[in-house]
């Protein structure tokens, strides 16, 4: 009954505070305008998540976000210059190829997950600002995509497929598996190193497609792109109810859901007009609350 | 099998539900057309205003993306605008710590959702004049920024045919480098180090510039160059440290930044020079702590400081568009010179009434007059031309 209760409490905060947010903004939060401005804020932060459970569902953390998302698009320009197409293609394999370095550190360097994409966090932001000390890197015709459409097929092709890769298919369930107990998943047979490695090239594929939706956004890439993505992704991820420990209490579902909740109530509080000095206290008091009550503590004996 | 079929058709019912919901949401009206290309949208000023909310309530409503509350300057912003808003009866709804042009839009997005009228922001990039000013457009809000200057033309002039675009106010860093020069020159100093700002930085671009006209127009040799770190103190331990060892001739040293712990870098390096107090002048732009101490110590001969008054301008301007008093549809360009500070007296002064939320330098009297009919761009700029030490004095009564 209690689990079930935490189960519910995600689901539930959101539908509430949507609801609330519904009832007490004279119709704003329920205008068209807002709610698409909604889905294209949480898209860059929702992408990142999907791939980042992964991770999380093999008990691990990925840090590397936020650098590697400042990396992929600085080397990417680099390369491409204003090509728009062969920026985002690079972006999504510069992406992937940060996931495979920190899969490469975390395995066969034997280096702990978060501590390898901690480096690469700070080598991505490092290189951002030296590259963006030295040349602008505007990319005006990218903001030309920055509409409700774009982000909402890249947002539904990402979830989507990110909920069949990881509940229907060897490479989500093995995740599991391995967060559950690794031991086992090794004795079974399972390539552990492999199906991690595999995890963290998704999370970085999904790194360059928050990318891709970061320059769009911006019209250019500074020192200061993709800041704090990593921490967002990881109080999403929290709110959503993800299970720390990964195993198979891990839902892709939280990747939604706690976004969503992330940035409703950003909105949301803006729309209330909040005093900004309250305003984080407010956040923080809620997302306390939530993942206290939500959070899955427990290791898990068996697989879902 | 059969349950992992029926998982299946359950998921991708739930699938298709959120997809079919998503696209209604996103289908709904057409005041969601976000397309940002350049010049993109056709709204103008006194044609549909779907950002505002305040004809019911009959008060403006002024959306503040700010950076945040907690430093001097921001502090004293913070408390000028509300009080100003006070003063002219109107709303502020603050969005504080947003430092990437992505987070600025977001913020940009949901103050317009929120009912603002008016938005005013200090650009994270110049990306973000575009991008924050296309949102603007989009929803029929006027928007205005300050503290810096917009570096790419081709953005400068999309945002210029902008018809909500009320004010744009920059720093006059090139003449205020020059004069920062004088001051040396007049000391006799003849040969200087430079620790110059980032080339890619408009704003510092104009720094440097003003260093080295200065230097030609005055006399003075440039020994050394070398370009400053921010927000690493060691970095520019370093460069300060490699001037004093590698050219002993140098009487003087320019400094593009004295911000985010450079000043206070600058002056252990100095102090631990082993050099005679006072045996290096410093001409540092921007304030720092402990800079009283080295104006008393002889090495800080020149430092400026002092921008509040170019925001508080640009929201006034911004207000005033809001409130239907604009008189022509052309952005009004205006800039600041900041203070010029030589003296450990007036540096003093500086810190005690200057970017102090406790004081208001302008009085209501004159924030009223900057929000009225037939306005133009040389009333505002006359209030930015008037800020000087001598304005601060007669403003705190000194």
């Amino acid at each position: 009954m209690r689990d079930k209760i935490k189960k519910i409490i995600p689901i539930a905060g959101l539908v509430i505070i949507f609801l609330i947010f519904a009832f007490t903004t004279d119709g704003k939060f329920l205008a068209p305008i807002n709610l698409q401005n909604l889905i294209i804020q949480s898209a860059i932060t929702m992408v990142a998540a999907v791939g980042t459970a992964f991770v999380m569902a093999h008990n691990n953390l990925d840090f590397s976000l936020g650098g590697a998302c400042a990396l992929s698009c600085v080397l990417s320009y680099l390369i491409a210059g204003q090509n728009l197409v062969l920026f985002f293609i690079l972006c999504i394999v510069l992406g992937i190829l940060c996931g495979l370095f920190s899969a490469m550190l975390h395995i066969k360097g034997q280096i702990p997950a978060f501590m390898a994409g901690m480096c690469l966090m700070f080598a991505g932001r490092g290189v951002a600002q030296s590259v963006a000390a030295q040349q602008n890197m505007l990319m005006v015709k990218a903001a030309s995509l920055n509409n409700i459409w774009f982000f909402l097929v890249v947002l539904v092709v990402v979830a989507v497929l990110g909920f069949l890769i990881f509940n229907y298919t060897k490479i989500g369930k093995y995740q599991k598996l391995i967060g559950t107990n690794p031991k086992a998943a090794e004795l079974s047979g399972i390539s552990v190193g492999k199906y991690k490695t595999i995890a963290f090239a998704i999370s970085g594929a999904t790194i360059g497609i928050a990318a891709c939706l970061t320059v769009i956004r911006s019209a250019a890439i500074i020192g200061n792109t993709g800041l704090n993505l990593e921490t967002n992704v990881l109080l999403a991820l929290s709110l959503g109810g993800i299970s720390i420990t990964g195993g198979s209490a891990t839902k892709m579902r939280s990747a939604v859901i706690g976004t969503l909740i992330f940035f409703i109530l950003n909105n949301g509080l803006t729309l209330w007009g909040l005093n900004a000095d309250y305003v984080d206290i407010v956040k923080a008091v809620f997302f306390l609350l939530t993942v206290t009550i939500s959070i899955d503590r427990s290791q898990y004996d068996t697989i879902a | 099998m059969k349950r992992n079929s029926q998982k299946l058709r359950k998921l991708m019912a739930l699938v298709m539900a959120t997809v079919l919901c998503l696209f209604t949401v996103a289908g709904c009206g057409d005041s969601g057309n976000k397309d940002t290309n350049q010049g993109s949208s056709e709204k103008t000023p006194g044609t549909e205003n779907t950002g505002g909310d305040s004809s019911s309530s009959g008060k403006k409503k002024i959306g503040m993306i700010w950076y945040g509350n907690t430093d001097a300057m921001g502090g004293t912003f913070y408390a000028w605008a509300n009080h100003a808003a006070e003063v002219l009866d109107i709303e502020l709804v603050w969005k504080l710590g947003s430092y990437t042009t992505a987070d600025e839009l977001t913020d940009c997005e949901n103050l317009i959702s929120a009912g603002c009228d008016g938005i005013y922001f200090i650009p994270m990039d110049t990306a973000a004049n575009l991008q924050l000013g296309n949102a603007c457009q989009d929803a029929g809000v006027y928007w205005s920024m300050s503290n810096r200057q917009i570096a790419d033309p081709d953005i400068l002039a999309t945002c210029e045919a902008n018809p909500y675009f009320a004010a744009r106010i920059y720093d006059n860093s090139y003449d205020i480098c020059k004069e920062m020069v004088k001051v040396l020159a007049d000391q006799g100093i003849t040969k200087v180090c430079m620790l110059s700002g980032d080339p890619t930085d408009a704003m510092m671009m104009d720094r440097n510039k003003g260093f080295e006209d200065g230097c030609k127009e005055y006399g003075v040799e440039i020994l050394a160059t070398s370009q400053l770190v921010s927000g690493d103190a060691s970095a520019n331990v370093d460069s300060a440290n490699n001037f004093l060892t590698l050219y002993p001739n140098m009487e003087g040293m320019l400094v593009a930044s004295g911000t985010a712990g450079v000043g206070e870098a600058i002056m252990t390096a100095l102090n631990a020079s082993g050099r005679e107090k006072g045996s290096v002048k410093v001409a540092a732009f921007d304030t720092f702590e402990g800079n009283q101490q080295a104006f008393e110590d002889g090495w800080l001969a020149a430092s400026c400081g002092g921008y509040t008054t170019e925001c508080l301008v640009s929201f006034l301007a911004l207000v005033n568009a809001v409130e239907g008093n604009a008189t022509n549809d052309k952005v009004m360009e205006m800039s600041l010179s900041p203070l010029l500070i030589t003296s450990a007296e007036d540096m003093e002064i500086f810190s005690q009434y200057v970017d102090n939320p406790e004081v208001q330098l302008y009085s209501d009297d004159l924030i009223k007059s900057l929000v009225a009919p037939g306005l133009t761009v040389e009333d505002y700029q006359k209030v930015l031309d008037n800020w000087s030490m001598d304005y601060v004095k007669e403003a705190v009564g000194i």
